[in-house]
């Protein structure tokens, strides 16, 4: 074996063992049909497009054609808000209140979650109502921007259980969800730390631009990642708002405010939802 | 459904007979005048996208100085999909040049010696 195989072999890599035991020696043998008799080293371009290939393949998302996103996006969408709404548990639960009660609060969602991640969405939708009413019943008692993010989770959860379900095989795999638990990861930080934390300059923007530009990032691979970001910043943006509601009546929001906290994240939301039309658009080409 | 380029003269690379990998990326570029060069990564992802849509198949294997290479054929629904490409945008190029000629013709008469 020469040192330009062993190499391709190495990139090969990216694609998964089933996948390269069936076509591996098909595809070496094409790279080295077309590699100059020169070289040495895989060109940059020959190496991108089997890791990103390969990566495609590995998340099930190599093939566009047929496959409609949306139910897709909304398991995403419930995967990040289900996320966020744990971690306002587990921020009640380092509070101090630590009672039989949190507990199972903190439980009931966390399981809503990884029922979700499992596609197992009735169960997934009662453990989330369970969590949801036990979050309003004992820490926040029914107000709007306590209720926001749970409604959300439901919402996102049961539209997701009233979608046609696809005819094609539809895959959302585990490095999937744990990327977009990554992304919201900021927003649990935010959730989840005392606001001590995020004072000082910047840090609106690390929490808003950091998960964007690993949704985008990884959006490249699978665009639903984007959308999903994009929409739960708009829920994020509508919570917010009702607080501002509340704020704006007392004369204390500020134009720079406004800027901040609704024009930067709607850019943003808007950009990644265009991002990830435009990804999926020209995946589902054939 | 429109096409992709690529996937355009992957399907006419195999018009005239079967092909394995390496020549089809050859006939791609001969094809396209040298602006379609694919890498193997994409070809192999054009192919299985193309399998599963069932508008190719592979169609043998062989090993040739100790390379695996294995052929892809067209089958009729992708030799359909080709010729239907082909036609649309065959219908987009008759806008402009029947276009361009209806312009002529108009221009023409005013245009020649009075």
């Amino acid at each position: 074996m020469t040192g330009l195989e062993r190499r391709y072999r190495r990139l090969l890599l990216a694609y998964p063992k089933a996948y390269r035991a069936e076509r591996g020696d098909e595809i070496v043998g094409t790279l080295l049909d077309a590699a100059p008799p020169d070289r040495r080293r895989p060109a940059v371009r020959q190496a991108a497009a089997l890791i990103f290939g390969g990566l495609r393949v590995r998340l099930g998302t190599q093939h566009g054609p047929r496959q409609p996103i949306w139910r897709d996006v909304l398991h995403f969408v419930a995967v990040m808000t289900l996320a966020v709404n744990t971690a306002q548990w587990a921020a009640s639960l380092t509070g101090g209140t630590l009672q039989p009660n949190t507990i199972a609060g903190t439980a009931a969602t966390a399981g809503a979650l990884v029922l979700v991640a499992l596609h197992r969405y009735r169960l997934a939708l009662l453990l989330a109502v369970i969590g949801g009413l036990m979050w309003e019943y004992l820490i926040t008692h029914f107000t709007l921007f306590s209720t926001l993010p749970w409604l959300a989770a439901l919402l996102a959860v049961l539209t997701v259980l009233a979608w046609p379900r696809p005819r094609d095989r539809h895959t959302t795999p585990a490095v999937s969800t744990v990327v977009a638990v990554a992304v919201v990861t900021p927003q649990l930080l935010w959730t989840a730390l005392p606001v001590a934390a995020f004072h000082g300059p910047g840090w609106l923007a690390w929490v808003l631009f950091a998960p964007a530009v690993l949704a985008v990032t990884f959006g490249v691979l699978d665009p639903r990642l984007m959308a999903a970001y994009a929409v739960n910043l708009l829920l994020g943006v509508t919570a917010l708002a009702t607080v501002f509601i509340d704020f704006g009546s007392l004369g204390v929001v500020t134009s720079s405010d406004v800027i901040a906290h609704f024009a930067a994240p709607l850019a943003v939301a808007l950009v990644l939802l265009t991002a990830g039309w435009l990804v999926h658009r020209r995946r589902v080409r054939l | 459904m429109t096409m992709r380029e690529s996937t355009y003269y992957v399907l006419a690379a195999l018009l005239d007979e079967r092909r394995h990998g390496y020549a089809i990326i050859k006939k791609v570029e001969e094809l396209s005048g040298g602006r379609v060069r694919m890498a193997a990564g994409t070809l192999y992802a054009t192919l299985d996208r193309l399998s599963a849509e069932g508008h190719v198949h592979a169609d043998g294997e062989e090993i040739v100085n100790g390379r695996a290479r294995r052929y892809y054929s067209l089958t009729p629904e992708g030799s359909a999909a080709l010729r239907a490409e082909a036609e649309r945008m065959a219908a987009a190029v008759k806008v402009v040049t029947d276009h361009g000629s209806g312009r002529a013709a108009r221009v023409q008469p005013s245009a020649g010696p009075a």
